[in-house]
């Protein structure tokens, strides 16, 4: 029997460091496929390439929070690659070794200040079984 | 807790209730909590990060001209609330004029009345 997985028991972590006041994240995986029709083919022609994934996530900004949002900008400053993992419920974990691409913060008036940042996979991605 | 909060804010008014709206005294503000908007959760944690109620003041003056004032007075106030902590331990992050002061005529007692709506963000 399948059961359905709450969006509410996800997080993200860096090492055993849970992530503050995030509610969204996402992950894409692609796999390249490349063109290998040649002169004379009546169909097209297909070749796997190579694989990658990217994604994001999204939450309040936490004022304090070193062990998680603030290491999403150390690793943006430094430009290295890092575990970052996605977690599905407690036990389900996603890990990706991540090049953080783009860190956004909004800011509005009459709300709450808001960051996201985008990522880029370096390498294979660990996908568990859910 | 809401309500009470906001009546510890605006010490101007001298006939504050929280709820209801009775028909003695003339001159009287109604503090009552409306359908807001839903609340911010996060990840980790199940209680919600942000609570997004809207809250409605009722204001009655047996003078038109003195009861848009008050109105007035409380907008001075409340709108555009910065961050204000409680000794109750709750914490409104921001507080917001949605609608204008509403003019709602007069009652039968030619008493004349008004309402405000106002958004919050508590934590």
């Amino acid at each position: 029997m399948s059961l359905a997985l709450p969006g509410n028991e996800g997080s993200v972590m860096i090492g055993a460091n849970t992530v503050a006041y995030l509610n969204n994240w996402k992950l894409s995986i692609a796999g390249a496929e490349l063109d290998t029709t040649k002169f004379g083919d009546t169909d097209k022609r297909r070749q796997t390439g190579i694989k990658s994934g990217s994604g994001s996530g999204t939450g309040t900004l936490a004022g304090g929070d070193t062990t998680g949002q603030d290491i999403l900008w150390t690793n943006y400053q430094a430009r290295t690659p890092f575990d970052l993992i996605l977690m599905v419920d407690d036990t389900s974990a996603i890990t990706v070794s991540a090049i953080i691409t783009k860190m956004t913060i909004t800011d509005e008036v009459n709300g709450v200040a808001t960051f996201s940042f985008d990522f880029e996979s370096d390498g294979a991605i660990a996908v568990d079984t859910f | 807790m809401l309500l009470e909060n906001i009546e510890s804010l605006i010490g101007i008014e001298s006939n504050i209730y929280i709820g209801n709206f009775p028909d003695d005294p003339d001159n009287i503000c109604t503090i009552t909590q409306i359908p807001g908007r839903p609340s911010e959760h996060v990840f980790g944690q199940q209680q919600a990060l942000i609570r997004k109620p809207s809250i409605q003041i009722r204001i009655r003056d047996t003078s038109y001209d003195l009861g848009q004032a008050r109105c007035e007075a409380l907008v001075a106030i409340l709108d555009g609330l910065p961050k204000t902590s409680f000794a109750t331990g709750s914490t409104i992050l921001n507080m917001f004029l949605d609608s204008d002061i509403v003019p709602m005529g007069s009652d039968i007692k030619d008493r004349s009345e008004f309402i405000m709506i106002y958004k919050v963000m508590t934590e």
